[in-house]
């Protein structure tokens, strides 16, 4: 089961972050330096050194290891995070239309939701469940993003799309259409809430009624 | 061939047709630098007014359509309409002048250029004006959302139709400044002899000439598809258009910062009193960043499910080298020098310092699993901003403080220069970093309206507190053109001492740039070297 939240926090927080603030730190601290100590005053003269190539190709090396720790840990979490189940939990198609969405749990047997102008709907998940979206749209492209969860995918009419998500604790939170889809895109949000497993039926069963 | 030389028209008697009509290349520059300034400050009053709208959740100014006309004007006028030709008529003024050449290559050509942009420009804006009002789908204007169903009306076509021919003028500039560094080159002046800012034109007209028509294909075929040809209907329809759209999106933003990275090159390296440090690395990076610009397009695609995202994401990535030895090579220029802060200075080192920001966000949005979080969202915003504001825009600004005096004959005030460039510096900080913080919180780019529940409040109100601090820093560099012009301050022939063939002729040069001959060329820095050999 993976949990595309912690894996993004792993690559992001743990690696990418840290390492741009370095970098940023030693740039800015560098040029501050260099225009304090090597500022035009009487009697300074201008180094006439124009190049040092061993340093610039052993500099160069070294970035290129850089960039490959981190196409590195970008594809092995990629392919984590990338991987579709062959026994998802549950199964949630979505479609997307402007500007809203309509929400359908496969193989339950409940009617689909669909929000409208003047409604917002709600996209229920169980929790600690691999569970399956199967993503389309009637018109435009858009994108389903789960802000709390780190990812969103787009929508493409006439195409479906697939990917597997784990809500790991019962939460609450605003879905968004994340691709600029026309008139009312800024409205086009959804209620996510996760429960847990027992409840997630128990809310099942209740829509059957 | 005549050799008279033309005065600088000074306001007051421009002669109108002499500019209407001009073919010098110096003058085609300096139409396209103007035009591109105005609709600049156009550009930006739009980005204030959305910042307006964004400070306070609720609608206070605008309806939703009003702000998606606004945001996509300010995106394309951005892209298609300031930065691309601004780069370009950069160029085309500079470039004849660093090599040594007389006139630039096939003068006419940039002339044509510069109408069809100014025509396109006229189109796209005169979109706004018709019945259902102008471009409303984005910069992008992908499709199905710009299809004749949903964004009917004749502004979306008037738009390509205006795009397709200020990105046909670009090309046609492109290819004269090309041709002029590889044909026109005074003698002793090998490759390896062009100037920093040289190198930097070649390799933005070499992504221009590739990149380019692509835009243009994409553009015609969305018209046919508006005319009822059904060009995208197809289920691979509506990512084939990104593709090829992207073809040329990417590159485009590398064609709009090069040149800003060239004049930052030659102002560091004249204001420290040297020569530019690591010339035939710089080259060489170039030359790598140009190749790599052409295999990156699909990383703005990487949450369609529809592209190989490790590709992509490798080749992006690989871009840290040659952006990393760019880097290394301007603050290595620094270090060892004698520098000199007058305001051109002061806007290379705060290029250097902000686009930092842009550069290393632009490699953490290059990692697959992080963009599926960050795309589109202000992060994305806050990225590209500080390439292209405290990038571009702070090399733009670099390059205009420059070469005011060889442009006009005259100096800017460097007083207003220095009091624009701390506006500038802090009103970025302070209207993009904050975005960084919202994208990453979950704020969606492209909404007018966000509720208090969000709880984005406090980052937009700082946001947009700091875009009114860049209004005021650039109605200062506004102020400062209008003073300069009406009181002008007489610029000695080459006030900053610098490096380049520009500098060796007079301010304004003449209608054919030269009349003295040329000193001899043994080095990028032609005129460092006569100053190191006691010869000037």
């Amino acid at each position: 089961m993976i949990d595309t939240r912690s894996e993004f926090e792993e690559l992001f927080l743990d690696l990418y972050l840290p390492l741009m603030i370095v970098v940023s730190v030693v740039v800015w601290g560098v040029v501050t330096f260099a225009l304090v100590r090597y500022r035009a005053r009487r009697g300074r003269v201008p180094s006439t050194k124009s190049d040092a190539k061993v340093a610039e190709s052993l500099y160069a090396l070294g970035l290129a290891a850089v960039a490959a720790i981190l196409v590195w840990q970008t594809f092995t979490t990629e392919h984590r995070v990338d991987r579709v189940s062959a026994t998802p939990g549950a199964r949630i198609d979505v479609v997307a239309f402007k500007w809203q969405w309509r929400i359908s749990y496969r193989g339950e047997g409940v009617p689909s939701v669909v929000g409208t102008r003047t409604h917002t709907p709600e996209l229920v998940v169980p929790t600690r469940t691999t569970v399956r979206f199967t993503l389309t749209s009637r018109d435009v492209i858009h994108a389903l993003w789960f802000p709390e969860l780190r990812f969103k995918r787009d929508a493409f009419p006439r195409r479906t799309t697939r990917f597997d998500l784990v809500f790991d604790e019962p939460r609450s939170f605003t879905g968004r259409c994340a691709e600029f889809c026309g008139l009312d895109h800024a409205e086009m949000t959804l209620r996510i809430r996760a429960v847990p497993p027992t409840e997630y039926r128990a809310w099942l069963a209740g829509r059957r009624r | 061939m005549s050799t008279r030389s033309v005065a600088f028209p000074r306001s007051g008697n421009v002669r109108v047709v002499s500019w209407l009509g001009a073919t010098d290349h110096k003058k085609v520059g300096t139409l396209t630098l103007a035009t591109t300034l105005a609709l600049f400050l156009l550009s930006g009053a739009f980005a204030i007014v959305m910042r307006l709208e964004l400070a306070l959740p609720g609608l206070q100014l605008l309806s939703h359509d009003g702000y998606n006309q606004l945001f996509t004007a300010h995106g394309a006028g951005m892209i298609y309409l300031v930065f691309t030709p601004l780069a370009l008529g950069l160029l085309v003024y500079l470039v004849p002048l660093q090599v040594g050449a007389a006139e630039i290559f096939a003068p006419r050509l940039p002339q044509l250029g510069f109408w069809l942009f100014a025509l396109g420009a006229l189109s796209t804006y005169v979109g706004y004006f018709t019945q259902e009002g102008g471009l409303r789908s984005g910069w992008t204007a992908f499709v199905p959302l710009s299809d004749l169903q949903s964004s009917p009306g004749t502004g979306t076509d008037l738009w390509a139709l205006g795009t397709i021919l200020a990105t046909s003028g670009v090309i046609l500039m492109a290819f004269s400044v090309l041709a002029t560094l590889l044909r026109l080159r005074a003698p002793g002046m090998t490759m390896m002899r062009l100037p920093v800012f040289c190198w930097t034109a070649l390799v933005t007209c070499l992504m221009v000439l590739s990149s380019f028509p692509a835009l243009i294909v994409a553009l015609t075929l969305l018209e046919i598809d508006r005319r009822g040809g059904g060009v995208f209907e197809s289920a691979g329809g509506a990512a084939a258009y990104q593709h090829l759209f992207w073809f040329y999106g990417h590159p485009v933003v590398y064609v709009v910062f090069f040149p800003f990275v060239g004049a930052v090159a030659e102002v560091v390296s004249v204001f420290s009193r040297r020569r530019f440090f690591g010339y035939s690395a710089l080259v060489l990076s170039l030359l790598l960043f140009a190749a790599l610009s052409m295999s990156v397009w699909a990383h703005h695609m990487f949450t369609t499910g529809q592209v190989v995202n490790e590709y992509f994401s490798l080749t992006s990535t690989a871009l840290v080298v040659p952006a990393g030895v760019e880097y290394f090579d301007l603050i290595a220029t620094m270090i060892g020098g004698a520098i000199v802060l007058r305001a051109p200075m002061l806007f290379a080192v705060g290029f250097v310092l902000l686009f930092l920001f842009g550069g290393l966000s632009g490699i953490i949005t290059a990692s697959p699993p992080i963009d599926y979080h960050v795309h589109d969202s202000f992060f994305v915003v806050a990225h590209f901003h500080y390439t292209l504001f405290g990038g571009s825009l702070f090399g733009f600004f670099a390059a205009f403080y420059y070469w005011w005096p060889k442009w006009t004959g005259t100096m800017l005030r460097d007083g207003l220069g220095k009091l624009q460039f701390a506006l500038l510096f802090v009103g970025t900080n302070l209207t993009f970093f904050p975005m960084f913080f919202l994208g990453y919180e979950g704020m969606p780019r492209r909404i007018a309206d966000y509720t208090s529940a969000d709880g984005w409040t406090g980052l937009n109100v700082l946001a947009t507190a700091g875009s009114l601090v860049l209004a005021l820093g650039i109605l200062v560099f506004v102020w400062n053109v209008a003073v300069s012009l009406r009181r002008p301050e007489q610029a000695p022939g080459d006030p900053w001492g610098g490096h380049t063939l520009e500098w060796a002729t007079s301010s304004p040069p003449p209608r054919f740039n030269f009349v003295e001959a040329l000193p001899p060329i043994r080095s990028f820095a032609p005129l460092l070297d006569l100053r190191q050999e006691g010869r000037r």
